[in-house]
């Protein structure tokens, strides 16, 4: 194939190379993997779940201010993947686009159009030449029409709903897992739901993970606020080592048990 | 028109035909209205919008002098073009139960009790005289409704239902009472 002469500028600003490609933003996607973390998203029938990793890596660090995890309103949250300062400008601007939307209109900002507008405006990133694009970003929330809800955008610019989602280093393996998961049972309730996303991250990550090292958001329909989990009766269901050991089909009985 | 007092709960009135005039501004911030009902309304709809976007970064429910600040802001700097005056009352962990009076041109200032409005003018004495500080969640209720009561019975520009919110730490609660079901004094 004859390749038209490129100035060799496609790799540093975003413009097509003469493939096609727009390699900024693809190194964009890379650098989402530069945390090391994975976080996964599941929809429940009455739920929305989001978890990702805690890593606290240095040991004078507060870990109470560590956080990937975003409050955008009070009813949608979100989780950011990618380098830290660009998660935290993208939030920004998210919330600003959530405050914007309800002062101009008069009410909440539906997830999807919220899903929307940052996507747009990550697009714009891929055009920009003085702009790179920015993380990965996945949204939850309860909308009042459709219930609970999971969107995800990327760097790209690009934006979709789903049932289960996962961004990070382990990408790949999650989302596979999570398919599988789907294909038996859509419908899961609370419990359920966490339990495949925290199942998912355990397995995918081969960590048994304890308390302190997950943070998980959540919106349910009967409190559609976002908030996040203190998923301390899930981990009681394994008290014995202090480690929090996922079974699917047994978990739920347990922490039954527990209580 | 208004009427606050700042004790162990917070008591917020207004009345005006049907029209309500007190806004909550967030979870357990309210505001009056006073002055041009669309300039208020309008200011009223952007301090939200700023309160709302200050509070989701702090991560924590606003203080009440912020919302009076940010109300302040807005008149303040756009005094030229507006003629709305506020008063914003409400509870906070900092500093529990406060009122704040922002004026046409901007002042802020905090206050224990405070009245505005047209009908206000005839019962500062009544509001000087029996306001007493730590008044207990009824006896603010009686307070304002006796204090509405007599200013609706000497304005007659004033009348209608009687708006009340009760702001305490746990929760807001809403009273309406009916012009026809206030206290009856002897000027009747």
């Amino acid at each position: 194939m004859s390749r038209g002469s490129s100035a060799g500028f496609d790799r540093h600003i975003t413009i097509f190379s003469p493939e096609g490609r727009l390699y900024q933003v693809e190194y964009a996607f890379k650098a989402i993997n530069q945390g090391g973390l994975t976080s996964v998203a599941v929809r429940g029938k009455d739920c929305a779940i989001v978890v990702t990793q805690k890593k606290v890596p240095d040991k004078l660090l507060d870990a109470a201010t560590v956080t990937h995890l975003f409050r955008i309103t009070d009813n949608i949250g979100c989780v950011m993947s990618g380098m830290t300062a660009d998660s935290k400008s993208q939030v920004q601007r998210a919330r600003y686009e959530a405050a914007n939307w309800q002062y101009k209109y008069g009410y909440e900002i539906p997830v999807d159009m919220l899903c929307k507008r940052i996507a747009d405006i990550s697009q714009v990133y891929t055009q920009n030449a003085e702009m790179r694009p920015l993380g990965c970003m996945i949204l939850i929330g309860v909308d009042e029409e459709h219930g609970p809800q999971v969107y995800k955008c990327d760097p790209a610019g690009y934006y979709c709903g789903f049932k289960a989602t996962a961004a990070g280093v382990k990408q790949t393996e999650a989302t596979s897992f999570l398919e599988k998961k789907v294909k038996k049972k859509l419908d899961w309730t609370f419990d359920q739901t966490i339990e495949t996303a925290i199942s998912c991250l355990s397995t995918v990550l081969s960590i048994d993970f304890k308390p302190s090292e997950l943070e998980v958001g959540v919106v349910t329909t009967q409190d559609p606020k976002f908030s996040q989990s203190v998923i301390a009766a899930h981990f009681e269901c394994d008290m014995s080592n202090g480690v929090f050991t996922p079974n699917m089909k047994g978990a739920q009985s347990q922490c039954k048990d527990a209580d | 028109y208004c009427l606050n007092d700042s004790t162990s709960s917070q008591i917020s009135l207004h009345y005006g035909y049907t029209i309500n005039k007190v806004i909550q501004v967030h979870d357990r911030i309210f505001s009056c209205m006073a002055g041009s009902l669309a300039d208020a309304q309008a200011v009223t709809k952007a301090a939200k919008f700023h309160l709302s976007f200050h509070s989701v970064q702090m991560e924590t429910p606003p203080l009440v002098i912020a919302a009076a600040s940010v109300l302040k802001e807005l008149c303040y700097k756009n005094k030229d073009e507006l003629q709305a005056g506020f008063i914003t009352a409400g509870w906070d962990r900092k500093k529990g139960p406060q009122v704040y009076v922002v004026s046409l041109g901007g002042m802020l200032i905090s206050q224990p009790v405070t009245i505005g409005g047209s009908g206000s003018t005839y019962i500062y004495g009544y509001v000087d005289a029996k306001y007493k500080p730590n008044m207990s969640k009824e006896e603010c209720l009686q307070f304002a409704t006796n204090a509405l009561a007599l200013a609706m019975g000497r304005d007659n520009v004033s009348g209608g239902v009687a708006h009340l919110v009760v702001v305490t730490e746990t929760g807001v609660e809403h009273v309406v009472v009916p012009g026809d079901k206030l206290p009856k004094f002897h000027n009747e």
